[in-house]
């Protein structure tokens, strides 16, 4: 029964801690991995979209004004192209200044290309990129059909000729020259970038993973411990009640010794009477005659009647460590009966036991149930005390109802003033002059603690009834 | 007049009942046994000769109420208490109010038998006195006004000459219904017709 609890603690700790635990960090991890960073990264793009467009859009700017200056004649468009040619190789921007502009014409022809001069001059008509695409070609069906757009395709980083990586530029053409100004960004770079991003986001969840692992442990710990504590503190109640169970048990058993010296005193009244009876028998040379024979087995049963209620009695005040064992529910009634039953006849009261047909099984310690129905047949007695001798029935009788069985206790004594029955079970409060007021509240702690229910009631018409409900055994449990 | 004496058992107990059953029928008393005082009270006729054993510790009527009853209701037939361990106050008790005896659980045979021959003796002689009372009834009945003045008078110790003197008649007037009466009553000396009177007034 203790080494179940433990897994259970577990159980419920796994569902009241570690699965919504779990589930948040599942949650926050994916929000932050599967929306946070893709749109981030979506809007990195966009912003360096943004940003060669208008990089671009300046250079063609820078362009324009020189234009104007051939308009106005101050310069010869040669002049004009060439300045506009080495103005535009100048420009860097990016993070390590290489980030560049080049120009070509609609042919298309490269005009300017700080890391490639080798090509500056060249018909790029045929030029490709590994996977095949005609990227100037390109660039002058986007100008041509757009005036500008955005093309993807692979280039050499940056200045490293070896290094061919994915890149995404802008091309705007300048149509009085019919030249086309483009500027691109590496996808490597964004990509890059989100990955520091992503490797410092990892880095956070991490620690806050780490932080939560032993914020729980820290807290599942300290609840296991509460748990143990509380299991302990279960265990010493459970010590502490079967003492007091066991005490007034020995008190409840001295009220009822004259009861039972009396009940033994009849089966020794038998034997005494048919032992010498059989003894004059035998004597007489009757050793043989049917009545000795009689005489002697009553003898025999009568002995044993005797072991029984001495068996019963000391097992009833015995000190044993409390102890579930499956039992019959007639059996464990008929035994508590049996310690009364003297009691009940010197108080001229009537014992009516009625038992459902059927006999369940049910796990119980059952010293501790004879106990209670010991004690509550002993308060109904001395409710009865009052009575006309001739009116004095205490009905026992068992039920089955679902998964449990009643064990009823009525009695037709004066019964409870309404107003004390919700006192009744206090620990100390009694009507009897003599009465501790342990015996009601114990008897309830002792079938709660089995599972069960004990409620009292009085009766439609007078006298009380007390109902035991105890958990039917199940085999399969 | 000759019917077998009865021993009536109630006791709740059925070894003991049994005991006592197997125990009287050995000895040839006849014997009736009950479970509980309704039962005995159901099929029991005082008119029978017998004794009534009785336990005093019984579920619905104790055997200190059937006492009781039987005491209000004028039943003579004697009654044995059967005790358990530590009842003996209440068979003290039983015994004052009339109870023959006690007897404490467990009994020795014997002790049990002389009791129940103790009682059925007793049982005996109440009845046979009882058909004296009757008989001497009887007599009495069978005597006129005036000889029944001179019986009483003549038992309070009034002599023949008084007696004249306080009726204003004859001394041989008051000498005749004399010898009348103690002819009807059956004795012969003023000394027997006294010691009857005295019987039938304790009856």
């Amino acid at each position: 029964m203790l080494s179940a609890k433990p897994s259970r603690f577990w159980l419920n700790a796994s569902a009241r801690i570690f699965i919504p635990a779990l589930i948040s960090i599942v949650l926050f991890t994916a929000t932050i991995f599967l929306y946070l960073i893709p749109a981030f990264e979506e809007n990195m793009m966009t912003r360096k979209r943004e940003m060669i467009r208008e990089l671009t859009r300046s250079v063609i700017t820078l362009i324009e004004q020189l234009e104007a200056r051939v308009q106005r004649g101050e310069l010869s468009i040669d002049e004009a192209q060439m300045e506009a040619v080495r103005q535009t190789a100048g420009l860097r921007y990016g993070p390590e200044g290489k980030d560049y502009f080049w120009i070509n014409d609609e042919q298309p022809r490269l005009i300017a290309h700080p890391y490639r001069p080798d090509l500056i001059g060249n018909d790029m008509d045929d030029y490709a990129d590994p996977t095949g695409k005609r990227i100037f070609v390109e660039f002058a069906r986007v100008v041509r059909e757009r005036g500008g757009g955005y093309v993807d395709y692979m280039w050499q980083w940056k200045d490293d000729s070896d290094h061919i990586v994915p890149k995404l530029s802008y091309v705007e053409g300048f149509a009085p020259w019919s030249w086309i100004v483009g500027t691109g960004i590496y996808i490597e770079d964004v990509r890059a970038e989100i990955e520091i991003l992503t490797r410092r986001m990892s880095l956070v969840c991490l620690t806050i993973l780490g932080f939560i692992v032993a914020l729980l442990a820290s807290v599942t710990w300290q609840g296991a411990r509460a748990e143990q504590e509380r299991l302990r503190g279960l265990e010493q109640i459970r010590l502490r009640e079967a003492e007091l169970a066991h005490v007034t048990r020995r008190a409840l058993l001295n009220e009822l010794a004259t009861g039972l010296a009396h009940e033994l005193n009849q089966p020794l009244c038998a034997i005494l009477g048919c032992g010498e009876l059989s003894l004059r028998q035998v004597r007489a040379g009757r050793a043989t005659d049917p009545e000795t024979f009689e005489a002697l087995q009553e003898v025999v049963s009568q002995a044993e009647r005797a072991g029984e209620i001495i068996r019963r009695m000391r097992n009833f005040a015995a000190r044993k460590p409390t102890e579930r064992t499956v039992c019959r529910i007639r059996e464990l009634v008929e035994e508590s009966l049996g310690l009364v039953e003297s009691q009940a006849r010197r108080m001229s009261v009537e014992l009516q036991p009625r038992f459902d047909p059927q006999n369940p099984e049910i796990c119980v310690d059952p010293i501790q149930i004879q106990q209670v129905l010991v004690n509550l047949a002993k308060n109904a007695f001395d409710a009865m005390e009052q009575n006309d001798p001739r009116d004095r029935t205490l009905t026992i009788a068992t039920r089955v109802v679902e998964d449990f069985v009643d064990i009823s206790l009525r009695d037709n004594g004066p019964g409870i003033p309404a107003d004390q029955l919700d006192k009744i079970f206090s620990p100390f409060f009694t009507t009897k002059k003599d009465g501790l007021g342990i015996g009601l509240s114990l008897s309830r702690s002792l079938i709660e603690a089995h599972d069960g229910r004990l409620r009292v009631t009085p009766n439609h018409d007078r006298g009380m009834l007390i109902v035991i409900s105890l958990p039917l055994y199940r085999k399969t449990a | 007049m000759d019917i077998e004496p009865t021993v009536y058992v109630v006791d709740d107990d059925e070894a003991v009942r049994k005991t006592l059953r197997l125990l009287l029928q050995s000895v040839h008393i006849a014997v009736k046994t009950y479970g509980s005082a309704g039962e005995f009270l159901d099929e029991f006729d005082p008119t029978t000769p017998g004794c009534i054993v009785l336990d005093v510790r019984m579920p619905g009527m104790s055997g200190m109420e059937l006492q009781e009853k039987l005491i209000a209701d004028g039943v003579k037939t004697p009654v044995i208490i059967v005790t358990g361990h530590g009842d003996v106050p209440m068979a003290v008790k039983a015994v004052q109010r009339g109870a023959l005896d006690f007897i404490e659980k467990p009994f020795r045979e014997q002790q049990l038998l002389d009791r129940i021959k103790q009682a059925l003796q007793k049982d005996a002689q109440i009845r046979h006195g009882e058909e004296k009372t009757v008989r001497l009834r009887q007599r009495l009945e069978s005597l006129t006004p005036r000889e029944r003045e001179v019986l009483d008078l003549v038992v309070s110790g009034k002599n023949t000459k008084q007696i004249a003197a306080l009726f204003g008649v004859s001394v041989q007037a008051v000498a005749a219904h004399r010898e009348r009466l103690m002819r009807k009553m059956g004795v012969e000396s003023v000394a027997e017709l006294v010691a009857k009177m005295l019987e039938v007034r304790e009856n």
